[in-house]
């Protein structure tokens, strides 16, 4: 389970101080599908980033399955997130010189759990990558990108996954096909926070919460 | 999936940053090692230089010692001792001694511990009619060389006449008609000729050797002598006082001459001529000093800056290569790499710039400071100096590389996901 408590980060820039997040509470249950919305700035990747142990927030406690992540080291924090976050972004951040394969092993350098390579080339075929396993990323459609980007993602089977504005790139043949990942996950007991402005992708979320200004607004 | 795969495929994708650290380390490895390979070449070929010329000079000196000897030996003596009162004037207007001095005193020459005289050879001369042939003749009296006591037996320069026969000068053999094997009387004792000298221009023309003692005899001078000559060591040439200071010191009743000058010139010659060669080697060692030292200013400028410029470069380059790899290190630290892997995918990187540049730059070096010292051989090759650029190469890479590396592993990831 994921749960923000009262969650504030606030930024100084040029001697202004910016509450990019003002009190955010949020509780996501595992198996629970939740899409973050809001406009341009309202604070939606800083929430995402706060969440995944990667922007300590200004004050206010995020849970992950009980652990207060900013109570742990930042090495311990980066072990807790290997073992239990998976990140997808829009602008999918593949490796440029390594294979798609090679690619989705990327977090075995940071999780020494063994993952056969047989088990792999499954989870790359699931997303219908199979016969783009030994192609490098600059080779690939946006699409192809964007599920290889998913693939690494899940490879460790994470509890939450955190995913911004993944569909933003993607034609509606390669959205069914991320989606329909997003709710393999989902269904096997993992929490999704996926911050999207697509409303038809929202539209398959159990709930949606809406950010404005660094607040809630509703969800 | 490791780390040591990530740099490998990381290298193969940007060669071009690979290869120009790589020419940044060989160019400082090259450098190095050329510099110190010249040296070491420098200093052989000194050494060789050298011994050759030092090679050539002992033999020269051993042309110059045995022509000096036998110039010695047919000029005669280059010291004459004679009685205290003998009158130099007359000596010189003469050109033999007219006083006398007691046989006794080259036995006390030859029983002292003489460093400087080698032969001594006494005789007793003057000047006399012949009157079973009506000529004016010098009559020489002589006992070969009186060896010394003290040292060890050297080979005569002048043997005795012996007893009952003479050696007669060029002018009195050659306008009396005597021939080898002749008996002749003298003085009405009778001797057979020896020996007919060749001509030599000088009073030895007319001169007649025979044994002292017999010569003592004839002309009443019973253990009596008027000269002695000695020949001088010829390992020093202008060391008259001191050789004089040693007679006087024996036979306090003595003059001591200089006679045969060119003999001393040509040993000063000699000594001058070693002395020569020893300042041509002294000027060599001084032109090769001067040389290495320039090479040595040139190698010390050179290689702090050529170390210096190859450090920044690789820092540079690999700035450079975290900047170009932020979105990379931003989803590597998304996923849990922690610091200090991400320090060592640039670290790694490094090594092996380091360890390839060692390598290639060592030879490379090791190459170029043969041609440039002009002498190649597999004997410079040094196992030490290899190992240490082995480390030092790889040291400098990393020390390089060690402040883009840390920029690279504290870089926010939230920052720079959220700028992509």
């Amino acid at each position: 389970m994921l749960q923000l408590e009262n969650i504030t980060k606030k930024y100084t820039k040029e001697n202004q101080t910016i509450l990019a997040l003002n009190g955010v509470t949020l509780k996501a249950s595992e198996g629970e599908f939740v899409v973050v919305s809001g406009a341009s700035g309202s604070g939606k990747t800083t929430l995402l980033l706060a969440a995944g142990g990667l922007l300590k927030p200004s004050s206010g406690k995020i849970q992950i399955n009980s652990t207060d992540i900013y109570n742990l080291t930042q090495e311990e924090r980066s072990v807790f997130r290997a073992n239990n976050i998976g990140f997808v972004f829009q602008q999918y951040h593949l490796i440029p010189y390594l294979t798609i394969i090679e690619n989705v092993k990327v977090p075995m350098l940071a999780n020494k759990s063994n993952i056969s390579d047989k088990e792999v080339i499954e989870l790359i075929d699931s997303l219908g990558l199979k016969d783009r396993l030994h192609h490098i990323p600059a080779e690939l459609s946006a699409g192809e990108k964007q599920r290889t980007a998913l693939a690494r993602a899940l490879l460790f089977k994470p509890k939450i996954l955190l995913a911004d504005e993944i569909t933003g790139n993607l034609d509606p043949e390669n959205i069914e096909i991320v989606m329909n990942r997003l709710a393999d996950f989902k269904n096997s007991g993992g929490t999704i926070l996926l911050v999207t402005h697509d409303k038809e992708v929202s539209k398959k979320a159990d709930r949606i919460v809406y950010l404005e200004k660094g607040e809630i607004l509703r969800s | 999936m490791n780390i040591n795969k990530l740099v490998l495929k990381e290298i193969v994708r940007r060669k071009l940053n690979f290869f120009l650290g790589l020419i940044s380390v060989v160019f400082a490895v090259t450098t190095v090692t050329g510099a110190l390979t010249m040296l070491k070449i420098h200093d052989l070929k000194t050494g060789e230089i050298i011994a050759q010329k030092e090679l050539e000079t002992s033999e020269r000196m051993i042309i110059l010692e045995d022509d000096y000897r036998k110039i010695m030996k047919n000029l005669g003596f280059n010291l004459l001792i004679l009685p205290k009162d003998q009158n130099l004037n007359d000596l010189y207007a003469d050109d033999f001694a007219s006083k006398y001095m007691p046989e006794s005193f080259v036995d006390s020459l030859a029983a002292s511990p003489s460093m400087l005289i080698r032969h001594l050879l006494p005789s007793l001369q003057q000047k006399i009619e012949w009157p079973e042939k009506r000529r004016t003749i010098i009559l020489t009296g002589v006992r070969g060389e009186v060896p010394f006591l003290h040292k060890d037996p050297k080979e005569p320069m002048m043997v005795a006449v012996p007893k009952g026969t003479m050696i007669v000068g060029y002018e009195l053999h050659n306008s009396l008609d005597i021939k080898t094997g002749d008996e002749l009387k003298l003085m009405g004792r009778t001797f057979k000729i020896e020996k007919c000298n060749e001509a030599r221009g000088n009073k030895d023309d007319i001169t007649i050797w025979i044994d002292l003692q017999e010569a003592q005899e004839l002309l009443q001078k019973e253990e009596e002598i008027n000269a002695i000559l000695a020949l001088k060591c010829h390992c020093s040439g202008s060391d008259l006082a001191s050789v004089r200071d040693e007679v006087y010191s024996v036979l306090p009743g003595t003059q001591v001459i200089e006679k045969g000058t060119s003999v001393l010139a040509r040993a000063e010659a000699r000594d001058r001529a070693a002395k020569e060669a020893q300042d041509a080697i002294l000027s060599e060692k001084i032109h090769r000093n001067n040389l290495r030292k320039e090479r040595e200013n040139f190698a010390s400028i050179l290689v702090p800056l050529v170390l210096l410029t190859s450090t920044l470069w690789i820092a540079f380059l690999f700035i450079i290569n975290v900047r170009s790899r932020k979105s990379e290190i931003g989803i590597l630290r998304a996923v849990g790499v922690k610091e200090i892997s991400i320090m060592k995918l640039f670290l790694y990187k490094a090594l092996l710039i380091g360890l390839s540049g060692a390598f290639i730059g060592y030879f490379l070096g090791f190459g170029i400071g043969s041609i440039w010292g002009g002498l190649f051989s597999v004997s410079f090759f040094s196992v030490s100096q290899f190992a240490l650029t082995l480390l030092f190469a790889p040291l400098l890479a990393l020390l390089a590389a060690y402040i883009p590396a840390t920029i690279a592993a504290r870089q926010d990831p939230a920052e720079i996901l959220r700028e992509d």
